[in-house]
């Protein structure tokens, strides 16, 4: 496995590797066979649609036959019912023709003039007015009723007179059914015969002529040849419908033959010489003559197939026969046959053709399905290609031998070996160096993926580290193997696995672990006690110091919820906690984690009270839901204590501030009383002094010398000054006692205004004051204004000597903040003697030179200072002075 | 019928003598009754066991009151006269060495009409002597005692 040319090899080289097409691709073969169609599936469907054509073409060779022979019925039928019509109209005409025969015959016969003009013809053969009168007769029935002879023959059938005249004598046959009619004395019709003179077929109408006068003695007969082309045959011949075969035959039966009367249309001139033996009895002549009624099929004369209708005509030996070829008859059917045969040729074409073209479209759908599923199949695969390649887990198969035979780039990365490496592996090769999680080693046997292709068993969620040698470290795997098993069979082929890389799992289980051990250990051995409680208040866990705090085991907290009697807590004056006051339920009603609350846990035992200050929060779960509340308590007992005896000594604190307030109060009053009585009883005496005074000189000034007046004027300055000085003591107490009211001030206003006094109150000098604008600042009016008096007037006094002067007021920046300063061009001072300055009754300078009382500046600095302020001076003797003071925060 | 009497109560002999000079000084002829006390000043003025005289039932024209003053005392016998409804009217002029504003204040509370404090300088007292008679026996016109 160290292979050291492999895991120097580059890993993009790997991925361009010419196995990784051929690997993919082995492992999608055998998909294919499922999605492509077989040859089998092809001729299955051309049989089906040959099948579907044959049924068809059978479905429309039956519908054509069954509707040809039904055409062909019907149109025997017609046929038929045709022949019978005609030779039935053609038999009522003979019947007719018959009966007007023998009608012609009734009319003469026994005719008394007829039988008279006989008689008396043959009683005197030269009368010639019978023998015309006869000729008459005759010559009016031949020609009016078509006969084409008219004779008269006697007893020995001699013919005696004729019409046309001069006729030959009578046939044979005639002459002897004349006689038969001369004996009978009854009309007759001699049936067609030869006339013996022009060899052609005639018939005759015999009469008998009767002797009126004697009864019925016969005198003659009188002879009416028929011939029947006149009528006869045309009727015969007539067919209603143009006909190539049609003809009406009339026969008789004569012995065991059938005799045909009339001309054949196909034989002619057999008249009354064709016969036909009667057991030929396929001829319909011979079945007319057996005298059959009805339509047969037949073979005629000429021994061809015919349909025939025969009749026999009644009181004649006739029998008709109108037949017609059946070839003739079924001429429209075989035409409608052919346009059948080419119209089923038609169909089946057409049927055909459907079949094709349906069978072609399927196939070529088929082969567009082909095609689709190819190119699914195509896209499949390169889907499935990527995501093989592209997959973060990897993909080891391996043959049923146990050698590797594909992977994915994903496994080459995580097993640090490109496929060529791998390729010809064995899972139980040694240089996998696969371990346990334990540490121990995983023998290659036991890999899941080579029992997998070995037995056909499936593993899942099999751990190993893998030692990768391109990173030179454990690579920890979740191996998921499943066998691949061709069908019908049951040993694997081969096998695949698919694993994960857990290293990063695994490390963050493990920090997770010790994690948790550091937690554990920090909640055992930290000072607090931490309570966890369930959503339903009961306890989860608690840790040693919330034992030791609350004096409970943790056996004595687990599972007790909040109502339980063991906890017992109040309130800081002594009071029991509601229940909707402990820390869990605090917890629980609170969107927010409470903090800093303090309760007292009353132990078991009663006795004691431990004091915790605890910090409670809920912790929801993911869906919202409360999950647990964590309190974590200290014990303040200490503090409590502490804070108790801190608060007894503050209040005994604040009752000796009470007292020593009193006695302050008293001390003012005191003083007050004390400056009361300075102000209105030091006074008194001067104003009485100095009154007593002025009384001396005025009353007895004139007793005195100068420097007696000179001493008295001397008593009342000096009265005077300790006048002023009273008062300016006082100011100084009563701005020591004044009460701050902080507002803003207009010191700019108030330096004007007082730069105005001080100009009026000696006009005769010349002082120029340079007062800065707008300087506001936050202060008590009456005092800024006395403290500005005072400096402002300083300054003006202590210019007094010069000719000229310049005071200046105006705002600095100072270290402090913005200092206000005033500033003089006086004679100034040594700054040696700059701490005196400001003390009450100091004075830097000469009464003589510059009066005061020493009390201004003090007064100036107990204002600064009430302010929070500070004052102080800068001066130099002869350079002038300069006042500067702050006025606390505000300034 | 003579001039209207000024009652002083004042107890400090030189501050009296001293106002009778500046009255004398100033031409004010009115006689100047003095009252030592508080009390001495309450009876003089209620007619308090001194006899019923013809002159008991008139009032002075002006007071000038001390403040400190011994038995009672200045802001006392001010709010006694105002509370009489016979004196409740009399001018009272507070004269007095303090200058607390809180004497001020009450004296202008109590119903002072005038407060002056008594300069040591005894030209600048006969001044103000001077200006108090001219004002208020002079220029200012009495209101009528009460029920008179």
């Amino acid at each position: 496995m160290d292979d050291p040319s492999g895991a120097n090899q580059p890993l993009i080289d790997e991925y361009a590797s010419p196995t990784r097409g051929a690997r993919w691709r082995a492992s999608v073969r055998r998909a294919g066979g499922l999605l492509g169609g077989s040859p089998a599936d092809t001729s299955g469907t051309a049989l089906t649609f040959v099948l579907v054509f044959l049924l068809l073409a059978a479905g429309i060779l039956a519908s054509g036959w069954f509707y040809y022979r039904s055409n062909q019925q019907q149109h025997r039928a017609q046929v038929e019912e045709q022949l019978s019509a005609i030779a039935e109209l053609k038999v009522n005409e003979l019947v007719q023709w018959r009966k007007e025969r023998l009608g012609d015959g009734g009319v003469l016969f026994k005719n008394a003039s007829i039988s008279d003009l006989v008689r008396r013809f043959f009683a005197q053969p030269a009368d010639q007015d019978a023998q015309r009168q006869l000729r008459t007769w005759f010559a009016k029935y031949g020609t009016h009723f078509r006969y084409d002879h008219v004779r008269l023959l006697d007893a020995r059938s001699v013919t005696r007179l004729s019409w046309p005249d001069r006729l030959p004598a009578a046939a044979p046959s005639v002459a002897a059914q004349a006689s038969e009619a001369y004996r009978s004395g009854q009309v007759m019709l001699q049936d067609f015969y030869v006339s013996e003179d022009d060899q052609k077929v005639r018939l005759a109408l015999l009469i008998p002529v009767l002797d009126e006068r004697d009864g019925s003695r016969p005198l003659g007969v009188l002879v009416l040849r028929i011939d029947p082309e006149y009528y006869l045959y045309p009727l015969l011949r007539r067919w209603p419908t143009p006909s190539r075969t049609a003809e009406t035959l009339l026969v008789r039966r004569e012995g065991t033959s059938a005799l045909f009367l009339n001309e054949l249309r196909f034989r002619p001139g057999t008249t009354l010489t064709l016969r036909a033996s009667l057991d030929r009895v396929t001829m319909p002549a011979v079945q007319a003559a057996l005298g059959r009624d009805g339509v047969i099929d037949g073979i005629d004369y000429r021994g061809v197939p015919v349909v025939a209708a025969v009749h026999p005509i009644p009181d004649s030996p006739w029998s008709m026969v109108a037949r017609i070829d059946t070839a003739e008859v079924d001429a429209p059917m075989r035409e409608q046959l052919r346009q059948l045969v080419v119209l089923i040729g038609a169909l089946l074409f057409g049927a055909g053709a459907s079949v094709g073209m349906v069978w072609r479209q399927q196939r070529v759908r088929m082969y567009r399905g082909q095609a689709e599923s190819a190119a699914a199949l195509a896209e499949s695969e390169r889907k499935h290609r990527a995501l093989f390649e592209t997959m973060s887990e990897g993909i080891v198969y391996q043959d049923h031998e146990g050698q590797i035979t594909s992977a994915n780039p994903a496994a080459e990365r995580l097993l640090g070996l490109s496929l060529d490496q791998m390729q010809g592996r064995t899972s139980l090769d040694p240089r996998w160096k696969a371990i346990h999680p334990d540490g121990s080693p995983f023998p290659g046997e036991t890999h899941s993926l080579n029992v997998a292709a070995k037995t056909g068993q499936p593993a899942t969620g099999e751990v190993m580290g893998i030692f990768n040698p391109r990173s030179g470290a454990y690579v920890w795997l979740s191996v998921n193997s499943t066998p691949e098993f061709r069908p019908g069979e049951k040993t694997p082929f081969r096998a695949y696995a698919v694993f994960r890389d857990i290293t990063e799992q695994r490390q963050m289980e493990t920090e997770l672990r010790a994690s948790e051990a550091k937690f554990r250990d920090l909640t055992e051995h930290v000072q607090v006690g931490i309570v966890v409680h369930a959503a339903d208040t009961s306890v989860l866990l608690s840790n040693p110091m919330a034992s030791e705090i609350l004096g409970l085991t943790p056996n004595q907290m687990q599972g007790r919820t909040a109502i339980d009697p063991a906890w017992c807590f109040i309130r800081r004056d002594g009071t029991s906690l509601p229940l909707a006051e402990y820390p869990v339920e605090r917890a629980m009603a609170s969107e927010t984690p409470i903090s800093g609350s303090v309760a007292g846990v009353v132990r078991r035992d009663r006795q004691s009270t431990t004091w915790v200050d605890y910090n409670a929060r809920k912790i929801q779960g993911p869906d919202g839901k409360l999950d647990h509340v964590i309190v974590v308590f200290s014990d303040i007992t200490e503090r409590i204590g502490a804070e108790e005896a801190i608060r007894k000594l503050n209040a005994e604190l604040e009752q000796r501030v009470e007292a020593r307030t009193a006695q302050l109060a008293v001390a003012n009053k005191e003083l007050e009383a004390f400056a009361y009585s300075v102000s209105h009883d030091l006074r008194a005496p001067l104003r009485g002094i100095d009154g007593w005074s002025q009384a001396l000189i005025e009353d007895y000034g004139a007793q005195l010398d100068d420097q007696g007046r000179t001493f008295l004027s001397r008593v009342r300055a000096e009265t005077q000054r300790m006048g002023v000085l009273v008062d300016d003591l006082l100011r100084l107490s009563r701005v020591g006692r004044a009460e701050m009211h902080r507002q803003p001030v207009d010191l700019s206003a108030i330096a004007r205004s007082l730069a105005s006094s001080l100009r009026q109150s000696a006009p005769e000098r010349a002082v120029e004051f340079i007062i800065e604008p707008d300087l506001i600042a936050e202060g008590d009016v009456a005092l800024l204004e006395i403290a500005l008096s005072n400096l402002l007037g300083n300054a003006f006094k202590f210019t007094g000597k010069a000719t000229s002067a310049r005071i200046e007021f105006g705002r600095t920046d100072g270290s402090d903040g913005n200092a206000y300063f005033v500033r003089d061009d006086g004679p100034g001072f040594d700054m040696a003697y700059a701490k005196r300055l400001f003390g009450a009754f100091q004075r830097l300078h000469k009464a003589s030179e510059f009066p005061g009382t020493g009390i201004g500046l003090a007064t100036v600095q107990r204002i600064v200072h009430l302010h929070g302020g500070r004052v102080w001076a800068d001066a130099a003797v002869g350079r002038g002075a300069t006042f500067f003071f702050t006025l606390g925060g505000s300034a | 019928m003579t001039k209207k009497v000024i009652l002083l109560v004042e107890d400090n002999p030189s501050d009296i003598g001293l106002t009778r000079r500046a009255f004398a000084k100033s031409h004010i002829a009115n006689e100047l009754v003095v009252a030592e006390d508080g009390q001495e000043a309450l009876d003089y003025l209620f007619n308090v066991g001194a006899p019923a005289d013809a002159d008991g039932g008139r009032l002075p024209a002006l007071v000038l009151l001390d403040l400190k003053l011994p038995r009672v005392d200045g802001l006392e016998v001010l709010r006694r006269i105002r509370a009489h409804p016979r004196t409740c009217r009399l001018p009272v002029v507070i004269l007095t060495t303090s200058s607390e504003e809180q004497d001020m204040a009450q004296s202008f509370d109590l119903g002072a009409n005038s407060y002056i404090r008594k300069p040591v300088d005894f030209e600048q007292f006969s001044h103000v002597v001077e200006q108090l008679g001219l004002y208020w026996l002079v220029i200012n016109e009495t209101a009528p005692p009460k029920g008179t």
